[in-house]
């Protein structure tokens, strides 16, 4: 299943939340979604959950407008929000039961089909226990259950890793993938930019209501790539190699990290096997050469600004 | 035993989702079990206390007055203790993201508001049927009869809905926690006033035998204004819940406008057989009062309304020439809001009276003070038309990103403040004038007896005209604008074409 998110506006009086906003998302693809506090990441949750109204754009799922036929929407999309709601005195299971019952499914499915997502999300041999006792990580893992339900296939997460330790967070990027493995697309929001980039095949960059930069991993840290940086470690003399590099042709600027020496360069592969091929040539033992990937991380210092409206 | 777990399956399936989780949260909470063992305790000892009461012998009222006492334990849990829980419940578990998640299920608003009140209402029913074994042993004591008991304990179940129908709606308001404690504080007064009304009716029908009286005109004649006054607020508290809790896009006002109208027509039929009946109008003079009364409280609501009813709503506007005109009326949007409520208005005070000239009944009594009071509420109603426009248009042109739609109510209420004080005083400190003259703007100045009554009459009238012009224009651009999609001019697309 395809969502299709075409110029999404949304206007809070003068405020624009979201200006014109379009991207898709296809089957069993994770898309990262990236934008500081105030950029329109949940406003777009919203409205694609349909829980807001878009001023104008539209989104269509297989060709079918989300704005037209919301209750469709509703059975194909789940929505994980950043915190479970406070719900006092209820099992996890009675909470399913509840959200599957809220979803119209009937006594035959239910039973079987909570018990396979509480095998799922490893809440098997907890179901009895409160939701008011849970640690967020458990909160988390139920939240994504009751998201589950009725099976959608497009599950939007909203900062669904917030908050979480290492362990629950690990668990969580493994659900986020067999996931995506069983064919459902997944919009993933975090501020945790370097999971998302384990994860994600493509991202989309928001801020002040504008999509900044999309499309694949590969394709968003392109131009951040254009100029070229290669770690070096040799085995004596970093310091000395840091200062002769930059007698080194295409070399623009050398530093010293740690063990490492920095060297950025102007050119293409060519200039790369060149750059090698001379620090050798002046007899420094190279231990490792290898370029210094541009990330997400990277790439979001760059594109962003950290303005709010 | 296949049929047994297909009824089952079919039962299980048929419940209302809310009801099946409240009810678990319930009896897995501490209050009510609290509440239930500290009652049962109260009802075991008022018995116990009948039954060892030496005087109690010769006491031909002690059924009756057992009664009483065990009632008004029914209806502290009943009218008190559990809406005052289930509304708390509710509004602590409606923060928006809670609500928010049922809304992106299958399950609308009406069925979370139909389940909050029926699980609700079965809480109470199990205090009920805690305490009526109870109630029905007083029957031995003498002085009370079985009728009587099951009658009042009925007929006590409709201030047990008010209540938690009241409880719910402050629930359902989209308010802050610390407003919405100050809201709730202000609604224990109704709430008091419901249950202390329930125990007076119950103390009032005990002693004048209602049980003999049941099947008697006289009764029934008496309590159908009531009951249906109560059914009103019943009905208009429910869906002014549903419409607090629908999301923003939805058609809200829909709900709302069908109900109050139909309400009107069954309200209005109701009492013109009622007069036709009893060959006094007076009932129909009270009603022509009362519901000018409360339509004047629409203007501000729809005055208070989005301007465009949105593309959802848009897009279900029906094509045909009546459809579209009906919808107008009642789908959500201001103008539309207005146009109804006015309409509504003007067939209050026009209708029965036609109908009545019809029916040849002309010449019934309205009632002995009809019509001062319709002076008063006709000019009310036309300060509140003329302040509603004066309001909605001052919003528009000076501060249509600062003040949301959705308070020009307030905005109204300032104007409608300032215009009935400021006069007088700027007529006083300015010109040395005390003269009623100044307090023209004061909306409430034509409810009063005296000289005065006629020309704020005619003032009003000129107010609400000239601001109603004023607005023609725009109300004909809603109208215009007011098209199903792909059959209007309007591109919903294009930002700049929407009103704002």
């Amino acid at each position: 299943m395809k969502l299709e998110v075409r110029h999404l506006r949304r206007l809070y009086g003068e405020t624009k939340a979201l200006d014109d906003v379009s991207f898709t998302i296809g089957s069993g693809e994770i898309v990262g979604f990236v934008g500081p506090n105030g950029a329109g990441k949940t406003t777009t949750m919203r409205i694609l959950s349909t829980l807001d109204e878009p001023t104008s754009g539209d989104a269509l799922l297989e060709g079918v407008s989300l704005l037209e036929h919301p209750e469709r929407a509703r059975a194909v999309i789940g929505y994980v929000p950043d915190s479970l709601p406070v719900h006092r005195d209820i099992t996890i299971h009675e909470y399913l039961d509840f959200f599957a019952r809220a979803y119209g499914i009937g006594l035959r499915r239910r039973e079987s089909l909570i018990q396979s997502l509480e095998e799922f999300t490893n809440l098997m041999g907890i179901r009895e226990k409160m939701l008011g006792e849970l640690s967020k990580g458990m909160k988390q893992r139920v939240s994504l259950a009751r998201a589950l339900i009725h099976d959608p296939q497009i599950l939007l997460m909203d900062e669904p890793a917030a908050g979480l330790d290492p362990r629950a967070r690990i668990e969580l990027r493994e659900l986020v993938r067999v996931l995506a493995g069983r064919g459902k697309g997944i919009l993933i929001s975090s501020h945790i930019l370097t999971e998302l980039a384990e994860i994600c095949d493509s991202a989309l960059i928001i801020e002040q209501g504008r999509l900044l930069r999309s499309g694949t991993l590969e394709e968003i840290t392109a131009p951040e790539r254009m100029g070229r940086a290669m770690l070096v470690r040799v085995m004596a003399d970093h310091a000395r190699l840091a200062e002769e590099a930059l007698l080194l042709p295409n070399v623009r600027e050398a530093r010293l990290i740690g063990t490492d020496v920095e060297i950025d360069l102007d050119g293409d592969d060519q200039a790369c096997a060149a750059l090698l091929a001379a620090i050798i040539g002046k007899g420094f033992a190279v231990v490792e050469f290898r370029p210094r990937l541009s990330n997400l991380e990277a790439v979001f210092m760059n594109v962003t600004k950290g303005d709010v409206q | 035993m296949r049929i047994l777990h297909a009824a089952y399956e079919w039962i299980d399936d048929a419940l209302n989702p809310i009801v099946v989780k409240e009810l678990r949260q319930a009896v897995q909470g501490k209050f009510i079990t609290g509440i239930l063992i500290l009652f049962l305790f109260f009802q075991i000892g008022t018995l116990a206390f009948s039954l060892i009461d030496k005087a109690a012998t010769n006491n031909f009222d002690l059924g009756r007055e057992t009664f009483v006492v065990l009632m008004t334990f029914v209806l502290l849990a009943g009218t008190l203790a559990v809406p005052v829980y289930s509304g708390y419940r509710f509004a602590t578990e409606r923060s928006d993201l809670d609500s928010d998640l049922l809304f992106i299920t299958t399950i609308t608003p009406r069925a979370i508001v139909r389940g909050k009140f029926l699980a609700a209402f079965a809480l109470v029913m199990l205090f009920y049927c805690a305490s009526l074994p109870y109630m029905t042993i007083t029957y031995f004591f003498r002085g009370i009869d079985l009728l009587s008991i099951f009658v009042l304990v009925v007929l006590s179940l409709v201030g047990v809905g008010l209540n938690i129908a009241i409880c719910l709606f402050i629930a359902c308001l989209p308010l802050n926690f610390a407003l919405r404690i100050v809201v709730g504080l202000g609604a224990l007064m109704p709430l008091f006033w419901v249950f202390g009304l329930s125990v007076a009716m119950t103390s009032e029908f005990l002693r004048m035998g209602i049980g003999a009286r049941l099947l008697t005109w006289g009764l029934w004649e008496d309590m159908t204004p009531v009951l249906l006054f109560l059914v009103f607020c019943l009905g208009m508290l429910y869906v002014l819940s549903v419409a607090a809790i629908s999301p923003p896009a939805t058609n809200r006002a829909y709900g709302i406008r069908r109900f109050v109208t139909g309400f009107w027509a069954l309200s209005l039929g109701i009492m013109l057989v009622y007069s036709v009946k009893a060959a006094n109008a007076r009932p129909l003079g009270a009603w022509i009062i009362i519901a000018t009364g409360l339509l004047c409280m629409a203007i501000l609501g729809a005055v208070s309304e989005r301007t465009w009813c949105g593309r959802r709503v848009a897009r279900t506007i029906p094509t045909n020439f009546l459809g579209r005109r009906l919808a107008f009326l009642f789908y959500s949007g201001s103008a539309g809001g207005l146009a109804w409520a006015i309409g509504l208005i003007v067939m209050t005070q026009v209708l029965p009276v036609v109908l009545l000239d019809a029916w040849g009944l002309g010449g019934l009594d309205l009632g002995y003070s009809f019509e001062r009071e319709r002076e008063g509420i006709v000019a009310l109603t036309l300060y509140v038309i003329g302040y509603s426009l004066l309001g909605a248009w001052i919003r528009r042109t000076f501060f249509p990103d600062r003040i949301p739609v959705a308070f020009t109510w307030f905005l109204v209420a300032l104007v409608a403040g300032l215009g009935g004080a400021l006069p007088p005083i700027i007529g006083f400190i300015l010109f040395g004038s005390d003269e009623e003259g100044w307090l023209l703007g004061n909306p409430f100045l034509g409810m009063q007896n005296g000289s005065w009554r006629e020309t704020s009459l005619l003032f009003a009238a000129g107010f609400a005209g000239l601001m109603l012009l004023v607005h023609l224009p725009w109300m004909k651009a809603q109208w215009d604008r007011f098209q199903p999609v792909g059959e209007g001019a309007i591109d919903l697309d294009d930002v700049s074409a929407l009103p704002s």
